[in-house]
């Protein structure tokens, strides 16, 4: 597809397990395949141990892969990224208590990535910074603020802007909303929405929350123990999942209704 | 159908944090009751002050925390009365809990079936033999595989659903009637949450146990509950006996501002209403008394909507 911005084909990765006579080999992604669009928000759903974290980490550059290939922009990712390679793939982790610095502040930590990646000049950074909180919603008197004096939600939008300074064009969530309050995942989901609107960004959406995903991606893969079992549009694969795995976990979510579903 | 008796009943519960040499209020006016065999959900965000109410009735407050005022009740007779006394002597027989991360609350060096009966070896005069064929007997009863060959494991071989059936068998070793849960699915994946929520049911039936299930997640509280308390900032702000009244119709601003924000898998596709502001920490928050709840009908009762950090709250999230 022309508009096809990232791809995956044919990923495998084992993992070494064990020492001495207990060594043995775990294959974590199995000949994975996917694809993500131009400004498209696509899922990888699947449960702890299913590979999900694994095929993200791969993608971004923190892990090796046995064989596959990796496309952005229709060109080969090299197995060895250079400085601009790993620009244009950007992460969110999952718990914003661990994956910021508690020593930098918010501003400090933005200058971290723009310094390193030396893309603006020294003068430009702090409004570059200021551009970025607006863009994550959050107030500018936060750029001096350090982690332990920010909320979960907030320091997940910290996470995000520092993602979103060096202009990646795809971003990887990683489990990103699922350490925080209801109420404040709401509201971060929103964000993602409005980030892909407003700056055109493809997302990939690490999930093990079916609801979430529903609600905000635009195609579906579900992963079980290292395989893709199941790629398809959201709504055909709610209403009509073909997986017997993806027909369990949906029947596995709670569901409001379902005490006025017994009484009826 | 008669209303059975209640089990437990909370009566105007205070509880007040001291933290750096002042007095806080983290818990005003809960007042609630747990019927016989009957499931009543706790419902909060983090720091509403669910657990601290549910740990109040095991007596495992913090150093810093203690009880003004209020009394809570287990079988008609006070619980927080008499230096904790009678609290002991139905702590596992009478009540008993199930925490949030197995793998936090089980001890890594002991077997699991010597935890498992750990309580009951306490309270009878079982052997190790007995006591070891009681515990395959409660692991086949949580649906462990295999009791026989598990019950000599550590928790470390156990996968994390393995782990909380263990807890949950532990819980009931000494057949409590009433189980506090906090959080006991908060930690594993939705298949595994699905069957622990079936065990939760089984043993509500077969048992006859009453629940009182503090959670976040409003859809585990759908499945399971008959009744439901939703806490903010340490007050009650609506209850109500029949779960269906709070879904089909929420009456107070801040449980509808509750249930929009949460995604659904069976509702329509739309962009969530989030709760821009979050609750005030403990020492940010208003140290007004709470005021009473009103009834709507009987077993339907909401917090005033003036309530000042309340209104902080939703009066700033409604234009979202």
């Amino acid at each position: 597809m022309s508009n096809q911005i990232f791809a995956a084909n044919d990923v495998s990765v084992t993992f070494n397990v064990g020492r001495g006579k207990n060594k043995s080999q775990v294959r974590a992604l199995n000949h994975v395949s996917l694809d993500v669009n131009q400004g498209e928000i696509v899922g990888l759903v699947g449960e702890s141990g299913s590979g999900k974290s694994t095929l993200a980490r791969v993608i971004v550059g923190l892990q090796k892969y046995d064989s596959g290939e990796l496309v952005y922009d229709g060109e080969p990712l090299p197995k060895a990224r250079t400085l601009e390679d790993r620009r244009k793939i950007q992460m969110i982790f999952q718990d914003p208590y661990s994956s910021l610095d508690p020593r930098m502040s918010v501003k400090q930590s933005i200058f971290e990535l723009l310094d390193t990646h030396n893309i603006l000049p020294k003068e430009e950074r702090l409004d570059r910074c200021k551009e970025l909180l607006s863009l994550v919603k959050l107030p500018e008197s936060l750029l001096d603020s350090r982690p332990y004096a920010m909320s979960g939600g907030q320091r997940q939008r910290v996470a995000i802007a520092r993602a979103l300074s060096l202009n990646p064009h795809f971003l990887i969530a990683d489990e990103a909303v699922s350490a925080l309050d209801v109420s404040v995942q709401a509201s971060i989901i929103n964000l993602l929405a409005d980030l892909r609107e407003s700056l055109k960004l493809s997302i990939l959406f690490i999930s093990h929350d079916l609801a979430i995903v529903r609600l905000l991606c635009d195609r579906v893969n579900v992963i079980h123990v290292g395989d893709i079992v199941e790629s398809s549009p959201t709504l055909s694969l709610f209403d009509n999942p073909q997986h017997a795995y993806t027909r369990q976990l949906i029947s596995a979510v709670p569901k409001l209704d379902a005490i006025v579903r017994n009484a009826n | 159908m008669t209303a059975p008796a209640n089990i437990l009943e909370f009566e105007n519960l205070q509880i007040v944090a001291r933290i750096a040499g002042r007095d806080y209020i983290a818990i005003d006016n809960v007042s609630f009751n747990v019927a016989q065999g009957h499931a009543r959900g706790l419902v909060g965000e983090s720091g509403s002050g669910k657990s601290l109410t549910l740990r109040a009735i095991m007596g495992l407050l913090p150093s810093n925390v203690r009880v003004t005022s209020g009394s809570i009740k287990f079988q008609g007779i006070d619980l927080l009365a008499d230096k904790g006394k009678y609290r002991k002597s139905v702590l596992g027989t009478g009540i008993s809990m199930v925490f949030q991360e197995p793998s936090v609350a089980l001890n890594p060096v002991m077997k699991i079936g010597k935890q498992i009966t750990d309580s009951l070896v306490e309270r009878s005069d079982l052997n190790r033999r007995q006591a070891r064929e009681r515990a395959i007997d409660l692991m086949d009863q949580v649906g462990i595989r295999d009791p026989e060959k598990r019950v000599d494991d550590f928790p470390f071989q156990l996968s994390g659903g393995m782990k909380q059936r263990v807890m949950i068998a532990a819980a009931i070793a000494c057949g409590p009637e009433l189980i506090l849960c906090d959080e006991p699915t908060t930690a594993l994946d939705v298949t595994i949450q699905a069957q622990i929520i079936d065990l939760f049911k089984k043993l509500r039936s077969e048992l006859k146990v009453s629940l009182l299930y503090v959670t976040h997640d409003i859809g585990v509280v759908a499945e399971l509950c008959d009744a439901i308390s939703v806490m903010y900032s340490g007050r009650i702000v609506e209850q109500v006996d029949d779960i269906n009244k709070v879904f089909s119709n929420p009456q107070h601003p801040y449980t509808k501002a509750l249930l929009s924000a949460i995604p659904r898998i069976d509702g329509p596709i739309q962009r969530l209403k989030g709760l821009e502001k979050t609750a005030p920490s403990l020492t940010q928050r208003s140290q007004e008394l709470a005021p009473p709840m009103t009834q709507i009908e009987p077993g339907w009762e909401i917090a005033p909507f003036e309530f000042s950090d309340l209104n902080q709250m939703w009066s700033s999230s409604s234009h979202e």
